[in-house]
Order: C-alpha cells, then sequence, then structure tokens
C-alpha cells in the first residue's frame, strides 16, 4: 500500500505542471509524456512538431529533423502536411542542408502565414547550390508585376560565372609544368612549378651529359616525376580555389537581390 | 522571420575566405636561420608543388622543425631523414590503430615518441 | 468464521480496493513510458525524467543510485563527460545492483579512469564465482594500472576478448634497440624488418641502395674530393644514419606502442559496451 501511494503520488508531481521547471529535457520529457498517453494521432502529431520547435528554439536542428520524421507517421490532411513540411524546410535551411530545404515546395496559399520567410528560404537555398536559373525565375515571379527596373535588374544577372575546369587544369599541366597553375588564375604559383620541374629536368639532362646516370636518375628524373605529378594535383586544387571565389562572387550578388525583393 | 535573417548574416562572415597560415617562431639567431629559412621558403613555395599530401600529423616539414628544437640537431636530422624514407604512403597498414587520427585519416608521429628514455 | 478466514477476506477486500484506486488515479505505465524513452533513444528526456524520479526517491538509497547510474550513462551516450562524472560520482561505493547493471557501472568507471573505486566495487565479491564482465573489469583495471597479471592463472572466466588481450599484455615484444641498430648498420632496412615493419623496411632499403650508389658513382667519376661526392656522400650518410638511429628508437616505441594499443582497445571495448546498452 506504502509503495502504491509512492507511485500515485510520483505519478501526481510528474502531471502536475508547476512541477516543471524550464529547462529544455524537462519540456522535451513533458511533450514526450503527452505523446505517450495520446490518444488521437492528432494530438501524437501536434506533439512530436511542439517537440521538433523546442529543439529548433535550441539549436538542436537534427534532433527536430527526427522528432518531424516520428511525426510524419501521423500526419493526416493537407495542413498537417504543409505544417510538418514548412518545419522541415525551416530546419534544413538552419543546418545549411540547402539541397534538402530546396527539395521542399509548398503551396503559397497553404503557407500563407509564413510565404515571406518560405521564399526568403527558398531563393535563397536555391542560391546557395547554384541553381541560378529556377532563383532568377522565382525572384522574378516574387517581384511587383509593376517594378519593370527591379525585374529587368534580375533578368539581367548572370546565369553561369568564369569556370575552370579542373580536369582541363590538370591536362594543361600534364603538357607544359606551369600552364594549368597560370589558366586557373595562379600565375605565380605557374611559374614557379615551370621553374622547379624545368630545373629538375635540366639537372637530369646535364647529368646524363656528363655520363652521371645514377646521378641523373635519382636527383633528376624522380624529383621530377614527384614535382610533374604534384604540378596536375595543385593545378586542380587551384581551379577549384578560383571557382569557389568566382561562384562566391555571383552568390553575393544574388543575396543583395534578394534582401531587397523580400521585405 | 528573425531567426532566418540571423542565419543569413551568419552565413556572410562564414563564407569569408581564409588564407592558409604557416606558423614559425624564429628568433635572430644566425645558425637557425641557416636551417630554418630554407625550411621555411620550402613550406611557402615548394611544398604544395610535391605530389603527396604528406600522411602523417605533424607534416615532414614541421616534424624536422619540431625534432631539431626538441632533441637537438643531429639526433633531429637523423630523425627527420628517417621520417622521410617512411612518409611513401604506406604508414597506415603498419600502423598501430590508436595512433591513427579518425576524423582527418593521418596518422600520429610526434617526435616525443622517438625517445630512448621514458 | 475463524480469525484464518477474516484475515482472508480483509486481504482481498484491500487488494481489490488498492487495485481499484490504482487503476483509477494511475493511467500512466511509468516502467513503459521509460522503455519506451530507451526504445527511442531519446536521451535528454531519459536524463529528465530520472531527474524527477530523483525528487521521488531522495530517500532510497538504492534506487537513487539506480537514477543517478541511468543519468551518468545518459551523459556519457551525449558526450558530456563532466555531467557523466559528476552523477558517477554521487553513487555510492558499494551499491547493490544486479550484474547487468554492475556491467554498466564498471565500463562507466573504467572509462572515467576510477580504478580505486572499481577495486573497492569488486572487493565486496572475493572469493566467490564471479560473473565474466566482473572478472573483465578486474582485469582491465590490472592491465591499466600496469600491475602483473601472471597469477590470475584462470582465463576460463574471462571474455574471448579480454583472454587475448591478457596473453598480448603478459607477453610484451621484446626487441633490443642495440640488435636493431646493429642489423641497420648491416643493411639497410634490416633492423626495421627485425621490428616487424615490411614496408618501412623496403622502403628504406631501396633509399639508401640509391643514395648510395649515387654516392658511389660520385666518387668513382669524380674522386672523394670533389664537391659532387661530398654532397651525395652527406646526402647518403644522413640517410644511412637516419635509418641506424630510426630503428634503435623505434625498438623503445614499440614496447610504448604495445602497452598503449592494449589501453586503446580496452576503452574502445568498453565504450562500445556503453553505446549497445539498452538500459
Amino acid at each position: 500500500m506504502r509503495y502504491l501511494i509512492t507511485i500515485i503520488l510520483a505519478l501526481a508531481a510528474l502531471q502536475s505542471e508547476s512541477q516543471v521547471s524550464d529547462s529544455l529535457s524537462v519540456k522535451l520529457l513533458h511533450q514526450e509524456m503527452i505523446y505517450w498517453q495520446a490518444q488521437s494521432d492528432s494530438v501524437r502529431f501536434y506533439t512530436l512538431l511542439d517537440k521538433a520547435r523546442l529543439n529548433r528554439n535550441a539549436g538542436l536542428y537534427d534532433n527536430a529533423i527526427n522528432e518531424l520524421y516520428r511525426a510524419e507517421k501521423f500526419c493526416a490532411g493537407t495542413k498537417q502536411h504543409t505544417e510538418m513540411s514548412y518545419e522541415k524546410m525551416l530546419n534544413y535551411f538552419l543546418a545549411d542542408e540547402y539541397i534538402s530545404c530546396s527539395e521542399i515546395v509548398l503551396d503559397s496559399g497553404a503557407i500563407a502565414n509564413h510565404y515571406d520567410e518560405y521564399l526568403t528560404m527558398r531563393l535563397y537555398s536555391m542560391n546557395e547550390i547554384e541553381k541560378w536559373e529556377s532563383c532568377k525565375s522565382e525572384m522574378i515571379k516574387a517581384c511587383n508585376k509593376g517594378d519593370t527596373a527591379k525585374i529587368s535588374e534580375i533578368k539581367n544577372l548572370p546565369v553561369s560565372y568564369n569556370y575552370k575546369n579542373p580536369e582541363k587544369c590538370r591536362r594543361m599541366s600534364a603538357i607544359l609544368p606551369g600552364l594549368g597553375e597560370t589558366y586557373a588564375g595562379y600565375p605565380f604559383k605557374g611559374f614557379t612549378s615551370f621553374v622547379l620541374n624545368g630545373g629538375f629536368l635540366f639537372f637530369a639532362g646535364y647529368n646524363f651529359y656528363t655520363s652521371y646516370y645514377v646521378t641523373g636518375v635519382i636527383s633528376g628524373l624522380l624529383p621530377f616525376k614527384k614535382f610533374h605529378a604534384g604540378g596536375k594535383r595543385l593545378s586542380a586544387i587551384l581551379a577549384d580555389e578560383h571557382n569557389e571565389i568566382e561562384s562566391g562572387k555571383l552568390k553575393k550578388k544574388y543575396r543583395e537581390e534578394i534582401s531587397s525583393i523580400i521585405h | 522571420m528573425s531567426l532566418i535573417k540571423t542565419h543569413i548574416e551568419n552565413e556572410k562572415t562564414k563564407n569569408a575566405p581564409q588564407k592558409r597560415v604557416i606558423h614559425m617562431r624564429v628568433s635572430f639567431n644566425p645558425v637557425k636561420m641557416i636551417l630554418f629559412v630554407p625550411l621555411y621558403l620550402y613550406q611557402k613555395f615548394v611544398s604544395e608543388q610535391v605530389s603527396a599530401v604528406c600522411e602523417f600529423e605533424p607534416s615532414c616539414s614541421n616534424f624536422g622543425l619540431q625534432s631539431i628544437g626538441q632533441l637537438g640537431f643531429i639526433k633531429g636530422l637523423f630523425l627527420t631523414a628517417d621520417r622521410l624514407t617512411r612518409c611513401n604512403g604506406e604508414a597506415q597498414p603498419e600502423t598501430k590503430y590508436y595512433l591513427i587520427d579518425h576524423q582527418s585519416g593521418k596518422v600520429i608521429d610526434e617526435p616525443g615518441m622517438y625517445k630512448i628514455k621514458d | 468464521m475463524n480469525r484464518g478466514c477474516i484475515k482472508l477476506r480483509i486481504s482481498v477486500i484491500l487488494i481489490f480496493v488498492s487495485f481499484a484506486c490504482f487503476s483509477q488515479s494511475t493511467s500512466f505505465d511509468t516502467a513503459g513510458f521509460y522503455k519506451h524513452l530507451v526504445a527511442e533513444n531519446l536521451l535528454p528526456e531519459q536524463i529528465a525524467f530520472n531527474r524527477q524520479m530523483q525528487k521521488m526517491y531522495s530517500g532510497d538509497r538504492t534506487i537513487a543510485d539506480s537514477l543517478f547510474l541511468n543519468i551518468s550513462l545518459a551523459y556519457a551516450k551525449l558526450g558530456i563527460t563532466d555531467s557523466s562524472t559528476s552523477n558517477l560520482n554521487k553513487v555510492s561505493p558499494k551499491p547493490p545492483f544486479s550484474v547487468p547493471t554492475s556491467n554498466t557501472y564498471l565500463s562507466l568507471l573504467i572509462l572515467d579512469k576510477k580504478y580505486d573505486r572499481t577495486n573497492s566495487f569488486l572487493d565486496n565479491y572475493t572469493g566467490q564465482q564471479l560473473p565474466v564482465c566482473y572478472n573483465d573489469a578486474a582485469l582491465s583495471v590490472k592491465i591499466l594500472e600496469r600491475k602483473p597479471t601472471m597469477q590470475d592463472t584462470n582465463t576460463s572466466s574471462l571474455s574471448p576478448f579480454m583472454r587475448d588481450i591478457k596473453i598480448r599484455y603478459e607477453h610484451p615484444p621484446h626487441y633490443s634497440g642495440f640488435l636493431a641498430g646493429f642489423y641497420s648498420a648491416l643493411i639497410p632496412g634490416m633492423g626495421k624488418l627485425y621490428l616487424g615493419y615490411k614496408e618501412e623496411a623496403l622502403s628504406a632499403f631501396i633509399e639508401n641502395v640509391a643514395l648510395g650508389a649515387q654516392a658511389a658513382e660520385s666518387y668513382y667519376r669524380a674522386g672523394y674530393k670533389s664537391a659532387r661526392f661530398i654532397i651525395t656522400g652527406s646526402l647518403f650518410g644522413l640517410f644511412y644514419g637516419g635509418n641506424i638511429w630510426g630503428s634503435i628508437v623505434l625498438a623503445k616505441k614499440q614496447k610504448r606502442d604495445h602497452l598503449k594499443q592494449i589501453d586503446y582497445e580496452i576503452f574502445n571495448y568498453y565504450n562500445t559496451g556503453i553505446s549497445s546498452t539498452a538500459k
């Protein structure tokens, strides 16, 4: 009997809201208890959605996304589906998962309360994953029809940048050491590569000419082979770096336009 | 909306390009200068041109710097030569598992591990 | 009606009344809820649940110990080692846990390097036929504290993993630095082969032979006073000396590596055990 009474008191204490403190884990526990005791799928769904929001507010985006995946089982109807998808999109966006964020498409009518947020996330994500054609068309749709200046400004935005193919750079460096690096936009590194490779090749040739064959191979050809391969690898890396810088510049332009469209 | 705007503002500062920094403290000592200046020039201009990425942590040039600093000139030089012999892409299979940094995939190989006395 | 019958009827009525009270007031299956939290791996919720339970059972030492252990385990799984340690410290020195719970408790103590507490817990059970996990823990602590284990001849009471660890700990590699250096001086790379590093031995041999051939060519063509021979000869000397010195220090490193590798494997074993703990 004493054991029964203590259990009853414990349950009363657990269920009493006045005993719940403000810390996150206690709030999550409270929500989980409601979920556990819920009789309907709708209650379970909204409890898990609240848990996801609590996690999101605490910056635990992965946990929030896990809760939303749990909530998917109990999702019924378009309203609940829209709420869940919007919350997923927000968490993906805050966790920098722009590909997953851009894949979520919602009906503008259904998302009327959060349309600005939805549009910002969608445009920003498409910009981050370099889908500039789609981003541009959505930006034009989002503009006021009467604002022809803005629309023409958006239409004039480029959809690509000065891309340097890393494979092409690698092949150029294979033919002439230093050419690939120069093509990628780093002439000084190209010059260094040319001097190093040329120097070792010259040294090898000089040694062969003076009949020092072993020295020619070991101190001339082998280092030349290493630096030649290194030059190819470096030109590909430099091409990627160049592409990152150029893409960053274009993304910045798009970000400025996006922030001017969204109020 | 404020949450989204804060995230966008944070992204701007995160996307700023980061420069590669080579850390070397060289006090004005002519003997050290003879040794360390060529190594500094190698690290700055030549190391990126070499085909292999060092599979060890610290890299061979930094290992040389540290071993000469910790163990003295001759021992440090010999240890560096030995390290250069070992740096051939085949270190991982023969390394004890606890010495592999599982995040970077590199083998941890510091000069302090090669002392005669414990 | 005799006294026995009256007592029986009263106890049946009491049981019925208490069952009625229980079913009226309690629509919440506490144990089932906690199992659900564990099954879903909801660690912050588990911590909060255990803390709420602590407020109820602060007087009961046995239950409090279990709750502290649960909280410590949840924090350990979250990777928050400070909180895990502080809760583990609150468990009483000799808690009367069941074998599976003791296994978790011992794992957390070993991962936290609390060897004294592990030993004091295990001292309760000296002279008895112990479960495998207790023997594993006792051996692990001996190895981590670098104590001798040769007198523990009974290996059947250990898990296969710990049996292997025991054999490796008791038979460390005995490589002589002097011999390694001597072999490397004779044939470059042979010292490394003696220590068990085949690939390093091969690369040391090839590099030394190549540099030696280069120096020999310079000597043969230009003589020993030429700048070419001085440079190539010095380079060969440097790598040859490096190979000898490297072999000598590697022999010492082998022994240290051997023990550190065993420590790593022990910690990994207990870490894996903690991560897969259902309760």
